[in-house]
């Protein structure tokens, strides 16, 4: 059922994509509204099996209902920034599908609040620097077609701002996680600590982009989908496997 | 700070394919501490560890730069209270200071852990069995060891393996005697010791029957109350700082 049901988010989104750039919004919205509940099943599954342990490795396939969640009201009320979110986590949605993580069973140190909050909690940030990213690329990109902008600098800042906020708070559950569990901060065997600092710092940088003299303010959206291509690059795939296809009985 | 923060991520960049490459050789930086560790691996690999050297010396300049620009800041700011008609306006214009300076104080907690932890490793204790900290007067005695075994049906492969284990820990030195229960992400504190459980046996109801042991890492920290309060200031500074900014768009939406 989790295969299914991802499967179907998988696909569910990508005709939504199609409905949105045939310009049916009633039927891509909908067909999105499938995929989103077809992604919270398949979540909630792997939930359900693995509870009160950590479903270790399945950040990708949360990534994108997240992405969805949090865009809803802009792409609900607008079809050219719904095709272009939608295209995203269409993207992201195939990729976990065939690109998954190795299966390893979950162990009793994962059976903590802090194991949670720092694997949901880095979703969600995730989640909000990849949409900042495609806000910002909309913003440019709209603005050069168009002369109007489809999101303002605030909307891509609001999203970098709540995407820095979880990311903090996931780095510091999982720093307060690793100290109670193996008695230091820092698991230093673990490579992914190194770009989630990274990550942390650039989008540090990101927030002080106003003090600096040379980044005008038509720069800072390069900055989000430069952020957004690290994030995607360091953060997301190092949690995928090889190619695979599903195994779907 | 633009050009620093760039060079800090290309060598985090660095870092990140090292680590990915080299697991072992910095795996041992939490069990010997930096300062054994710069001496044994970090000197005789220095290709592969180079990327952390030159680390701690960005993380030194950003942190001076850091304390400079802020303190700047924060002295102006200060200067000017009388011109914020309400007080919470002026803390919240404080936030991203406080999420400066709880920065600094993180830096420093992980500096002091690194140069002055002690971990040891393989402390290995059975039931009614005793164990002596090492360097210390301090001993440990496990009164009692507890596993639940999985019953249900739902997590198929935790079948009869432990989901939970207690172990009832008595610590004392010459002035004091503390009792109290230790498992998984739940130390033990013992000032200035934390133990923490690592491993134990038997891990399942099934199979070969093994004899009971934990086995816990014993950890004595001194940065750990510094790096702590500066995620919790940080946390603090960081909601402060949403807030403020939240507000603000919603008074220019309004407008």
């Amino acid at each position: 059922m989790i295969q299914h049901s991802f499967l179907l988010s998988a696909i569910f989104y990508t005709l939504s994509f199609g409905g949105a750039i045939a310009g049916k919004k009633h039927l891509s919205g909908i067909l999105l509204i499938a995929g989103l509940l077809a992604n919270a099943y398949s979540i909630g599954i792997r939930y359900w099996l693995t509870f009160p342990m950590l479903p270790l490795y399945q950040g990708p396939f949360f990534l994108p209902f997240f992405i969805g969640i949090f865009s809803f009201k802009a792409v609900w009320n607008d079809l050219y920034k719904r095709s272009n979110i939608l295209l995203i986590i269409s993207v992201l949605t195939w990729a976990a599908v065939f690109f998954p993580n190795d299966h390893y069973l979950p162990f009793i140190q994962f059976k903590t609040i802090l194991s949670h909050l720092f694997f949901l909690f880095g979703v969600i940030g995730r989640a909000f620097f990849i949409l900042s990213g495609v806000q910002a690329y909309l913003c440019v990109w709209k603005r050069k077609t168009d002369g109007i902008a489809a999101y303002s600098l605030q909307d891509i800042r609001r999203s970098v701002i709540w995407g820095y906020l979880f990311w903090t708070l996931s780095v510091f559950c999982g720093a307060i996680w690793s100290y109670m569990g193996w008695g230091s901060p820092v698991v230093w065997d673990d490579p992914i600590i190194v770009t989630a600092m990274a990550t942390w710092l650039y989008y540090s940088l990101y927030l002080h982009l106003h003090l600096i003299s040379f980044v005008n303010i038509k720069n800072r959206p390069f900055f989000a989908v430069a952020g957004a291509c690290w994030v995607i690059a360091f953060n997301c795939l190092p949690d995928m496997g090889n190619f695979m296809l599903p195994g779907i009985p | 700070m633009f050009g620093l923060i760039v060079m800090i991520m290309f060598d985090l960049t660095i870092g990140y394919f090292m680590l990915k490459s080299h697991p072992h050789l910095f795996h041992p930086i939490n069990d010997m501490g930096f300062v054994k560790w710069v001496d044994t691996y970090g000197k005789n690999n220095l290709y592969e560890t180079a990327w952390l050297f030159f680390l701690i010396i960005f993380m030194a300049i950003l942190s001076v730069n850091t304390f400079i620009c802020t303190t700047k800041r924060v002295s102006v700011l200060f200067r000017n209270q009388s011109a914020f008609n309400q007080t919470f306006r002026f803390i919240l214009k404080l936030a991203p200071h406080i999420m400066h300076y709880a920065l600094l104080i993180m830096l420093l907690g992980y500096l002091i852990s690194y140069l002055s932890a002690e971990t040891y490793l393989s402390n290995i204790l059975l039931p009614e069995k005793s164990l002596r900290i090492p360097n210390s007067s301090c001993e440990m005695h496990l009164n009692r060891l507890h596993i639940d075994y999985y019953q249900g049906e739902r997590l198929q492969y935790m079948h009869n393996r432990a989901i939970n284990v207690q172990a009832d820990l008595t610590i004392q030195n010459k002035e004091k005697t503390v009792t109290s229960r230790l498992g998984f992400n739940k130390p033990v504190w013992f000032f200035p010791y934390s133990i923490h459980l690592k491993d134990f046996a038997p891990k399942s109801k099934s199979g070969m029957n093994r004899r009971a042991y934990i086995d816990v890492i014993i950890k004595k920290d001194p940065g750990l109350k510094y790096y702590f309060s500066g995620m919790i200031l940080f946390t603090f500074g960081l909601l402060l700082y949403s807030i403020h900014w939240l507000t603000q768009q919603k008074k220019i939406t309004e407008e």
